[in-house]
């Protein structure tokens, strides 16, 4: 075979909606719109900051100039690593690496045994994390439910502690007030073996989240400060809605939650340059029939997919939605939504997509959205590799082996498994059966119970120094 | 006044490189010159051995590049099929996709006659705006090959007036159908015009045209009835298991019907096909709900986008025996790969079991994935209405958009679910627990009860029923 030159191969696929003239026009409105609108920061230390650095401030209003916007994305880091609490790298977060998970807080949950719809608890939160564990096409861990039987105020930190001791995959966390989120990194401290140990290697990642239009709280802000102060990688997204807390017109959208995230980077950069922050959102539309935030809504695709790429543009990740939905039931809305939502985050390449498992408009979590979600989100991962294209997939020696008529059966094949058709799990397992003789219901709720029994908990491994320390520090909070 | 800007309005997606795609064409160039195919017709073979081509073996036949890129550049890179009324078409030119239903037989749930159950299912997708254009069988049933024939043609074409995708049992069966489809175009000059159909011909990949098959695309050369030629490679039984090696074979296989058309007579209208997946699980037929299938006819739809040629994209189709959960999963990823590779026409809405029949139900629910993912498809606009730079201004910090102009003049260009429930859960609830399957059900029931196609001229469906019964 000759040597080729002049080649260019498209490995990744990815698809896109923006022309760069098209980012660079949202971007500058981003500028605009932190310089003349403005942004309320319910804040004095941060404010007193902020103008120290540059802005201008009047009331709690505070506009930001665009030298400030680019000085904070200059010292932003556009690579960080996240790590699993016993050393291995579970995350990469820098562009071409796509992590799925659940979310948080949802108010109900699907019992995965009595399929009753319930409150949800400390020990669905082990049990999330567990089966998360399980799921290969899981990145990282959040709850899909508020606990129902923490202390009043305390339901972000009793679910971390429960996260992140059953699972070996990250878990993204959140509180309320910040006296938690310094309990919660002392959880994550001594999960890591102490603070040098989690400055080397951190283990996890703080959710927080401005409100939408442009607003951000003493508490948001006080948690941007502190994880700021104490290098934990945290993520600052909003949860906007078109035609509610933002316009309805999706380029203005995808605008706002830029700026309402930019916030979070701008005083977390001011206070510690450098420290990791993710900007991104979960952005959908209002249903004006219902007045809910759809999460199923084929917007959400585009909004984040639009989202996603303007990361891309300026080179710093994303934290976007999918694998979410509006069904009540297991049915083909949950996964025609899942579906959607997930192929569209794979093709558009944000780091982390949260709130996988989602229904109900994000009113219940379901480990068996969860795990139907897990077979998609394969299956995405498989398209988005594309086709291999190179002297051996081209297989020119099986056709002429084949011969026409022939058969590939009878033929020693590649066995390039990147290059061949993959078969995702629940082909190669006796599944199909289960869409032939029961429906496709009691199979993912067959596999969900099985993988719940069959997975084990990584807490054995944990060190009893560090599980007295959680306890205690649970105990005092 | 803004100049020079260049403007992403639609989403754009692509799975090769133009050199990838070179890499595969000159690799097939060299698979039909070298390997070469097997055509088993007489006729066929009599029209090669004329030509450039080399026929050895009996049936073996080897075509140069020259003669392969001469046929390649013979097909119209436009072809528009016309449904009897003249309200609907499909335009088959780059990156503009139009959307199928059926094949509308078998159907999972027969009520009651073949006759009245084609009819209704095509008043259905008569109905369903999303749907295009509809199709019948296009290749003889395996288990009830004899129970499809042409006298339930007319029944398509009563219920609805989109144009039609349709595959015969034999050059004979075609003959007659295309003097039905001329009769409607009113005349055969006029159907060469405005054709109302769309042919299937099947490649027995590897590589091999069958006698029948050779003998319905000669017809079609002849008569220039555009002509929808789709290989059935499944990886690693009748086409390598590597993608790239699938793309290169199916492109050979093109290059085979595209010279023998030309051979015919040059001109003839050319869509690209086929069913690129892995075996079914079970052992028997092909699985459709394989990410394989969607990845594969992306790339193939690459290669047609290039070579100006049409492409018919299977999607819409699932491997659960069901309307479900999984068939959701399947109809979705199918049409959204299909509609993002920008495919001609994108055919199978609503078959379930693998392609073996077809749901109703599943036709319902399909037609409400398209609209979502149209919406997807409607991309980000960044003109300054939708930028609303001035607004955000004056709502400011802390405030609201549900009472803004704005959002009023706005809202009404989202998706608005039809099938899709979005209350909140005691809603759900007191209204029964209904499935999306259920609502299917329900919208389906209300269609048939209240669609009435446009009247089919009853001298004209007379003569049809005749010319559909003339050739037992």
């Amino acid at each position: 075979m000759g040597t080729r030159t002049n080649l260019t191969e498209n490995q990744y696929i990815r698809f896109s909606f923006l022309s760069d003239g098209q980012k660079h026009l949202i971007f500058n409105q981003v500028l605009k719109i932190l310089q003349n609108t403005g942004v309320v920061v319910k804040h004095d230390e941060a404010r007193r900051l902020l103008a120290e650095n540059g802005c201008r401030v009047s009331g709690d209003r505070v506009y930001i100039p665009s030298h400030v916007v680019k000085k904070a994305l200059s010292t932003l880091p556009p690579v960080s690593s996240i790590y699993s609490w016993n050393g291995e790298v579970a995350l990469r977060i820098e562009q071409g690496h796509t992590y799925f998970g659940p979310g948080p807080t949802c108010p109900a949950f699907i019992d995965p045994h009595t399929l009753e719809r319930r409150s949800y608890t400390r020990q669905d939160a082990a049990m999330v994390a567990r089966l998360c564990d399980a799921l290969d096409s899981i990145g990282f861990v959040m709850s899909l439910g508020l606990v129902s039987d923490a202390p009043y105020g305390k339901e972000g930190l009793y679910e971390f502690a429960e996260l992140i001791q059953n699972s070996v995959k990250p878990p993204i966390a959140w509180c309320f007030s910040e006296d938690h989120c310094r309990d919660i990194h002392q959880i994550a401290t001594a999960m890591a073996g102490g603070p040098a140990a989690f400055d080397q290697k951190p283990n996890y990642l703080f959710y927080n989240e401005p409100i939408s239009p442009l607003l951000s709280d003493y508490n948001s802000v006080e948690k941007v400060i502190y994880c700021a102060g104490n290098n934990i990688p945290q993520i600052f997204a909003p949860a906007s809605t078109g035609g509610g807390t933002v316009p309805a017109t999706h380029a203005a959208h995808i605008s706002m939650t830029l700026a309402e995230s930019l916030i979070g980077v701008v005083t977390a950069q001011t206070v510690n340059p450098g420290s990791c922050i993710i900007i991104g959102g979960t952005q959908s539309v209002l249903d004006m029939r219902e007045a809910v935030f759809a999460y199923g809504a084929p917007e959400l695709c585009s909004l984040e997919a639009g989202l996603a790429e303007m990361g891309d543009y300026l080179g710093f990740p994303v934290f976007s939605a999918g694998g979410c939905s509006d069904s009540k039931a297991m049915d083909a809305q949950a996964s025609v939504e899942a579906c959607l939502s997930i192929h569209s985050a794979m093709l558009s390449g944000p780091s982390l997509v949260h709130d996988v498992g989602f229904m109900e408009s994000g009113m219940c979590g379901s480990v068996f959205q969860l795990v139907l979600a897990d077979e998609i989100i394969a299956k995405s991962q498989y398209i988005a590799k594309g086709v291999l294209v190179n002297e051996e997939t081209l297989s020119r020696k099986q056709i002429k082996a084949a011969g026409p008529g022939g058969d590939y059966r009878k033929i020693k094949q590649t066995g390039n498994k990147d290059g061949s058709f993959s078969r995702t799990r629940d082909e190669k397992e006796p599944a199909d059966k289960g869409t032939v003789s029961g429906t496709v219901r009691d199979r993912i709720v067959e596999k969900t119970r099985r993988l719940i029994k069959q997975t084990e908990s990584p807490a054995e491994k944990i060190s009893e120094d560090a599980r007295q320390k959680v306890l205690k520090i649970l105990e005092e909070a | 006044m803004k100049i020079r800007e260049i403007v992403q309005t639609t989403p754009n997606f692509r799975v090769l490189s133009e050199d990838e795609i070179e890499r595969i064409y000159f690799d097939a160039l060299e698979v039909i010159a070298s390997d070469g195919a097997r055509v088993k017709s007489g006729q066929a073979l009599k029209l090669f051995e004329h030509s450039e081509a080399v026929v050895t073996d009996y049936d073996l036949v080897r075509i140069p590049a020259v003669l392969v890129e001469k046929a390649l550049q013979s097909h119209p890179a436009k072809i528009i099929l016309s449904g009897r009324t003249g309200q609907y078409s499909v335009r088959s030119q780059k990156d503009e996709l139009a959307f199928g239903a059926g094949p509308l037989y078998p159907l999972d749930q027969p009520g009651g006659s073949v006759y009245e159950d084609v009819y209704n299912a095509a008043r259905l997708a008569d109905f369903i705006a999303g749907f295009d254009f509809i199709a019948g069988p296009l290749r003889p049933l395996p288990k009830n090959g004899d129970s499809w024939n042409l006298s339930y043609v007319p029944a398509l074409v009563e219920g609805s007036s989109k144009p039609l995708l349709l595959g015969t049992a034999d050059k004979n069966e075609l003959s007659i159908l295309w003097r039905m489809m001329s009769l409607i175009s009113g005349g055969e000059k006029e159907f060469s015009l405005n054709p109302g159909f769309a042919h299937y011909v099947e490649i027995d990949s590897p590589l091999t045209l069958s006698r029948v098959e050779a003998k319905k695309l000669l017809f079609c050369a002849e008569k220039q009835i555009p002509c929808v030629c789709a290989s059935r490679a499944v990886s690693g039984i009748t086409a390598p298991e590597a993608v790239a090696g699938t793309l290169v074979q199916t492109l050979a296989e093109t290059m085979l019907v595209s010279v023998l058309s030309y051979l015919e007579n040059p001109g003839m209208p050319l869509i690209r096909g086929g069913t690129t997946t892995v075996p079914h699980p079970s052992g028997s037929g092909c699985s459709f709900g394989a990410p394989g299938l969607a990845l594969t006819t992306a790339a193939n739809t690459d290669i047609s986008k290039w070579l100006g040629l049409g492409m018919l994209f299977p999607a819409g189709i699932t491997d659960a025996a069901e309307p479900g959960q999984d068939a959701g999963t399947d109809f979705a990823s199918g049409l959204f790969y299909a509609f993002l590779s920008g495919a001609d026409m994108i055919c199978g809405s609503g078959l379930i079991n693998s392609a073996r029949a077809a749901s109703l139900d599943g036709m319902v629910m399909c037609a409400e994935i398209i609209e979502m993912i149209k919406q997807i498809g409607r991309g980000i606009s960044t003109d300054e209405e939708y930028l609303a730079i001035d607004l955000i201004e004056s709502v400011g910090p802390g405030g609201e958009y549900l009472t803004c102009d704005h959002t009023l003049d706005h809202w009404h260009e989202w998706f608005r679910p039809n099938l899709m429930n979005r209350s909140t859960y005691d809603m759900w609830a007191a209204g029964g627990k209904k499935t999306m399957k259920d609502r299917a059900a329900q919208e389906r029931e209300k269609i048939l009860e209240e669609h009435e196609p446009a009247a089919l001229d009853p001298k004209l469906a007379a003569e049809l029923k005749a010319l559909a019964g003339s050739g037992k």
